[in-house]
């Protein structure tokens, strides 16, 4: 008999956040949602020849938080792994179908698999989609045909065995509200804010209010995408996506950042800080103007102003605060916004896990 | 040494040998140099303190990222979110398969 958990999956275009309830500790993981083809057996030669020696195939050559995924026959570096030691990393970003490719499973096995010690187990599952997509019944179908089975996979050299069962998809946003709402049944709404998308969703208790719920395609990845250019039209190469990751997390963190060279010239820190600074001005202005056109009830421009809770989640949540809290007042930001909706997602599940026990 | 019945209790515990706990327990000794029995009473010590911390009703998150695996503060009431997750069953219906 294999344990069973109540996992949340969050499947985000820039980071995959995932959460499971064991014993009254949630466990939770978040990482890039980054994929490459890539080799445990080169990656230990190459280490092996750059400082320590690793026999063949020695998982011990991996750092802490570094995964290699050998799923169906192929070997893939996932995560900070992929960003990191390969070119050809992709996050699928922006590509829809990406909810059901491969890729989600692949992220939704190394998650789960790294915060689980058993190597054969079983997740009842909750996900989300975005608003846009959501009322696809066919989406669905393909989201739950995609993850669901019994996957036999080596995570890091360990044979491991997972078994998912999907127990529900829902509105990505929701998650947050189940996560951090209130209890009564009062409107309450959540801003979302991912990598590639801002999803905005309402809900009367936890009903949603469907007309209230609108996605953009706007997000932490815009601001990326906006300094890789600038920088290119300025320097005459873009920035890699590890590059723009690393500069947007010591920004948030006020770390300094590390030095970025092109033809063997340091640029100056704070050309790049202005340049940070100027991209999170013009994405936080797109993303707020968003939120005030769905949900601008007020002649006076309030926003949300009949909204009785409104809670600001996602890893937006980091950069965009500022624009968002001087419109809405009475904004309400978690602790590890990036994990609310897996949060919600996981409790979700631990709920549906127990009805399906009442009624068996 | 000999056994003060009169200030501590004494218990024999049986773990299996195959499972996790052991395995984790075994591993922890190696590493600290304490004895199995003394770091069992150390261990029990530390999660009821780590319970009373964080309260009954809390719920603890272990975040793992990048080098480091962090214990958070309490996020979220656990009775709180039990409650609006039951909601949420209502809202959204039932499994999938339903």
């Amino acid at each position: 008999m294999h344990p069973i958990y109540a996992y949340g999956h969050d499947f985000g275009n820039a980071e995959t956040c995932g959460v499971l309830f064991d014993r009254g500790i949630q466990r939770a993981i978040a990482m890039p949602s980054a994929t490459s083809l890539g080799r445990l057996y080169d990656l230990v030669q190459m280490r092996s020849a750059l400082s320590e020696s690793y026999a063949g195939n020695s998982p011990e050559a991996l750092k802490r938080g570094e995964y290699v995924l050998e799923y169906n026959g192929n070997e893939l570096f996932v995560g900070n792994l992929a960003l990191k030691q390969s070119r050809t990393a992709t996050t699928a970003l922006g590509d829809i179908s990406r909810y059901y490719s491969p890729r989600s499973l692949h992220l939704l096995l190394v998650a789960s698999a790294s915060i689980i010690s058993q190597p054969e187990y079983q997740i009842d599952v909750v996900t989300g989609l975005p608003v846009e997509t959501f009322a696809s019944a066919e989406m669905r179908k393909k989201v739950k045909a995609a993850l669901e089975g019994e996957h036999r996979f080596v995570l890091n050299g360990v044979r491991r065995l997972a078994i998912v069962r999907i127990m529900k998809v829902i509105m990505e946003g929701a998650g947050a509200v189940i996560a951090y709402g209130s209890a009564e049944d009062i409107t309450q709404g959540c801003i979302d804010i991912g990598g590639r998308t801002t999803d905005l969703f309402v809900a009367e208790g936890q009903s949603p209010i469907l007309h209230l719920c609108k996605g953009k395609e706007v997000g932490v990845e815009t601001v990326a995408d906006l300094l890789s250019n600038r920088f290119q039209a300025r320097y005459q190469r873009p920035l890699k996506p590890g590059e723009t990751r690393e500069i947007l997390h010591a920004h948030v963190n006020r770390r300094t950042y590390r030095p970025l060279s092109v033809n063997g010239r340091t640029i100056p820190e704070g050309e790049i800080r202005q340049s940070v600074e100027n991209a999170l001005a013009s994405v936080g202005s797109d993303v707020a103007s968003f939120v005030s056109t769905t949900w601008n009830t007020s002649e006076t421009g309030a926003v949300g102003s009949d909204i009785g809770m409104i809670i600001l989640v996602g890893g937006g949540a980091y950069y965009f605060a500022d624009p968002m809290r001087a419109r809405i007042p009475h904004l309400v930001i978690p602790q590890q916004p990036e994990l609310a909706n897996a949060i919600g997602y996981a409790a979700l599940a631990e709920q549906l896990q127990q009805r399906v026990r009442s009624i068996a | 040494m000999a056994r003060d019945r009169q200030k501590n209790a004494y218990f024999t515990v049986g773990l299996p040998l195959q499972s996790e706990t052991y395995r984790a327990l075994k591993a922890d000794s190696e590493e600290t140099g304490v004895s199995i029995p003394q770091l069992l009473a150390v261990r029990i010590a530390d999660w009821y303190k780590f319970r009373a911390s964080i309260g009954p009703d809390s719920i603890q998150t272990i975040k793992l990222a990048g080098n480091t695996e962090q214990p958070e503060s309490p996020l979220t009431r656990k009775s709180d979110l039990q409650s609006r997750a039951s909601a949420a069953v209502a809202a959204w219906g039932g499994s999938e398969d339903d």
